[in-house]
This record gives C-alpha cells, structure tokens and sequence, in this order.
C-alpha cells in the first residue's frame, strides 16, 4: 500500500466543487502540522488521506504515508503508518486493530461519535462479546475505505530493480483520460487491475474536455473522489489525487440505486 | 436612369467587389436559388425583414428589445465564503461562476424573477445537477401555482448552460421520491424510472445526509442515508385474488389415459 504524495492544494482545488473541501483554517494547520509530524514520524511519505465524518462535528482527519513499498506478487507491501487527528495540528498514531477486532468493527453501522474514547461492543457470531474502542473502528475504515480506492493513473508507478514502488520517470499522462482503463487500484502494484475490472457502475468518471479533467467518483464508497489532471502547455504537467471525505460506510445498496 | 446596355448592366453587377471575391450578381444569384429551392409561402415577406434590431446609442442595448429584469439576487460569493469557513461549499472558483450564472438568471427578462438563488449542486453518476431558486412575481391575470408565488427550481449540468425549469412537484410525487433511493442519472431526460421524482428539490433536501450542515446550499448524491427497504408487497389476498379466481375456474388436472393399442393399429391402417 502506498500513500501518494498528490499536490494537496491542487487537488482540493478540484475536489471542492464536489464535496471534498477543507475550510482554509483546517487547511492552514495542515500545510505547517503535516510535514512536522512527517519528520518526527521519520516517514518519506506521509499525504493527507482525508476526513472521517464523526457524529459530533469533531471530525478525524486521517493522513497516511510510509518509508517503502515494495512489489510482491503483484501486490504493493508497506510499512504503512497512518495517524489522525482532530484539530489538524497535533497528530496521533492510529495502530492496526488485530484481524478479529477489524472483522467486528466492520459490522458496526453507527457513524463514528467524535470521542476517541468511546467504546462498542460488538456480538460476534459464537454470541461473545468483543470490545472494539472509537480508534479501532477509525482505523479500520481508514483500511477499508483504501482497500476499495486508493486510485492512480497507469504507468505513473513501476516497479524498480528491487522491486520498490517508485515513480515512473517516463510517464507522460495516460493516453485515454475518459476510459476506466486508464486507471488503477494502488494496491495492485503497477500491473495491476484497472477500475474497469471492478464491479460495474462502482465509478462515476466526469471527463471535462474542456479542462482537460477527470473526476472520478466511488459510488461504493460515497465520498472517495479522485481527479486526474491531463498535462497540457498551460496546464503543464500531469496531475492527480484522490481524497475520501465520508462516514466510512460502505453503500451496501448500490445495486439498487444505479 | 442611365441608358444601359444589358451586358453593359450585366458586367456592372459581376464587377468584383467584396473581399471573398463575390459580386452583387452572384449574392443575387443564391438568393434566387434559394427561393426556388425552398419555396417558402412568403418570400416577399422574408426578403424584406430586417432581423437585427438598431442599436440605441445611449444605452447600447437594441431598440425595441426588453428592458433586463430587476431581480434581488442572492450574494452567491459572500455565502460561499460563510460556507467555505466550515469547509463544505463549492469553492471559490465555482461560487463565482455560480453567481454569474444566478446572475443571468434574474436578469431574464422572460422569465422576471422577484428574486435569485444558489440552491445547490446534487451529483449525478454522468453528470451534475447544478440547482438555482427563483421566486416569481405573481402575474396580475394568472391562477395556480403560478398565482401562488411559489419558487421555480432551474437546473443546469454546467454553470452557464441551458437552464431546464423543474416541473412544480405534488405530495405524491414527494412521498415517491422519498421511498426511491437511487442515484441521480445527470440526464434530465435519461429513461430511468424514478428520476424525476428524485430530482424534485425539497423532497430530497431535508432527508439527505449533510443537509444540516450546509444550511442553505446542498451538495450531494441526493440520497437518504436510510438502509433501502422496498416497499412492503400487499396483503396475500389483495396480490393474488385474480389467479385464485382464475385457477378454480380451472378443470382439476387428469392425466391423459394412455391410447389402446387396438385404436393405434387402426388408426395407422
């Protein structure tokens, strides 16, 4: 899993007239708190990721990033770190819940309170009782909600001599903005699956001609946005970012709705 | 008159002298093509009118057009900039291409707007739904919904475009949208079933995710936040009181009795 280091100013310029946009407050305290919890954290990478909307309007910003990744098997492995925070100045760790812990939190609908001190008790499938606090289920949305987008053009990435995910040097846009085709799952690794082998109708893609822009939006995770920014001469060069400002609930429904 | 020749008239009027290198006897020649190609009932008339109406030089707008209509319009960029404050609105760039566009919308003189608004921007799978209020001035001689000085809800699918008017929604068109939980096409006239219902704006404002929030301006799928439940199917009886009635009027099966061998000898022979 890789975290893209996307132009944040130049994707919330897209993204806001959809949805996605930060107040300039939030996103002052971002641009000076992120490249300090960066280097505290010693990360190469570390980007905003998004917002996880919480009932009480103190909503989670996440941002994740990690030092290496690597292509194993067609499949990018990490040492993926991600943290949050709510006031967007101080940054805190969010750890991995184990497997079971993310299992159950998955099942829990309710939107996130805001409190990271909450906790939930979830029925599993024996009728135990499991204890699943606030900033597990964050974290396991965080996943969840990346395991299904995390979107780049293809080509941008390849795979060097050692197998890590760097930039492709030689990428020069891709060909066909408008086509499905044209983008990819991150965590597929450069080869991997485009959009287009997703369920049907789990993307909503605008291409703006004019602009030279694509917008594409996750109708299974309502709120994951992504734009991809074709290069031309005034424009200059090719652009991209994805963002998810959402509760973290999947749209079960979306076979009923398109 | 001068007493010309008819070559000598003939050769005044080739006489090249436009820059496209045509004359008055070619641009005469097209024009009497034309009307022996299409044959309109009343050439004459055509021929003589004059479409562009004569600049006023005090106020530089066509003499004779309507005046533009004053309208109260709403301040689209200062409520983008309350809006942008708790991070939800359209952005400044949109906010300000969304006031011209409200803008131009007042100014109609056809339609003559009280008053102009932003209403907000609902999100289609192919395209979006760019939504603007304006509340009419009743008309003196009109009844209805007109007279009732209802708003009028516009939609655009880009800031600019043609505005389409929503048609006035009744209750039952409300409760069916409510029930419907579906994603907006961004095609007005999209053969999908339930779109319209969805698109009529107030019935889905209310119940759609974020509306608290954005206070006067919605953004959004357009989509109740409720689990999709379809409608409950009609008691057992009222659904299938036809085919009961239909099946015991039925004879009661028999299975056919297998033919004698004696009557298929004959019948082949």
């Amino acid at each position: 899993m890789v975290q893209l280091e996307h132009n944040l100013t130049l994707t919330l310029q897209a993204l806001a007239p959809s949805g996605n946009a930060l107040s300039p407050e939030q996103l002052a305290a971002l641009e000076l708190s992120l490249p300090l919890k960066q280097h505290e954290a010693g990360l190469k990478h570390l980007s905003f990721w998004g917002k996880i909307l919480a009932r009480n309007g103190k909503d989670y910003l996440v941002a994740q990033g990690c030092m290496r990744a690597a292509v194993l098997d067609s499949r990018v492995e990490s040492d993926r770190r991600v943290c949050f925070s709510q006031d967007g100045v101080r940054w805190l760790d969010l750890a991995a819940p184990p497997p079971a812990v993310a299992q159950a939190a998955s099942l829990l609908t309710s939107q996130l309170s805001g409190d990271p001190a909450t906790a939930y008790t979830v029925k599993d499938a024996e009728g135990g009782r499991m204890r699943v606090t606030e900033l597990q289920r964050l974290r396991a949305a965080v996943d969840a909600v990346t395991g299904g987008t995390a979107v780049v053009p293809a080509r941008a990435f390849v795979a060097d001599a050692r197998r890590d995910l760097v930039a492709n040097p030689l990428f020069a846009g891709v060909p066909y903005p408008a086509k499905l085709e044209s983008y990819l799952h991150a965590q597929g690794g450069p080869d991997g699956e485009s959009l287009a082998a997703d369920v049907r109708h789990t993307w909503s893609l605008h291409y703006d001609a004019a602009a030279g822009r694509t917008v594409l939006r996750s109708l299974l995770w309502p709120g994951y946005q992504f734009f991809y920014q074709v290069p031309t001469a005034r424009a200059g060069a090719s652009a991209w970012g994805g963002l998810y400002f959402g509760t973290g609930a999947k749209n079960s429904d979306l076979i009923f709705m398109v | 008159m001068p007493n010309y020749t008819q070559e000598q008239a003939v050769a005044f009027l080739q006489k090249v002298e436009s820059q496209d290198g045509s004359s008055v006897y070619d641009h005469l020649a097209r024009v009497v093509l034309r009307i022996l190609e299409e044959q309109p009932s009343d050439a004459v008339d055509l021929l003589e009118t004059t479409p562009e109406l004569p600049i006023d030089p005090d106020t530089g707008l066509p003499v004779g057009s309507e005046a533009p209509n004053t309208c109260q319009c709403a301040d689209v960029t200062g409520e983008a900039a309350l809006l942008a404050a708790v991070g939800a609105g359209l952005g400044a760039r949109e906010a300000a291409t969304a006031a011209l566009a409200v803008h131009a919308l007042g100014a109609d003189a056809a339609l003559g707007a009280a008053s102009a608004r932003f209403w907000g921007k609902l999100l289609g799978v192919h395209a979006d739904y760019y939504v603007f209020e304006a509340a009419l001035r009743p008309p003196d001689d009109a009844a209805g919904e007109e007279a009732a000085g209802g708003a009028a809800f516009f939609v655009c699918n880009r800031l600019g475009g043609p505005l389409a008017r929503l048609p006035p929604a009744e209750p039952r068109h409300i409760a069916g949208a409510q029930r419907v939980k579906r994603f907006l096409t961004g095609r007005l006239d999209a053969p999908v079933v339930g779109v319209r219902s969805v698109l009529w704006p107030g019935a889905v404002a209310v119940a759609a995710p974020g509306a608290a929030k954005h206070a006067c301006s919605y953004m959004g799928w357009g989509v109740k936040a409720a689990p999709f439940l379809p409608p409950p199917p009609p008691p057992v009886p009222d659904e299938y009181s036809a085919e009961l009635v239909e099946s015991a009027e039925l004879p009661l099966f028999k299975p056919p009795e297998p033919a004698a061998p004696e009557d298929a000898a004959e019948e082949e022979a």
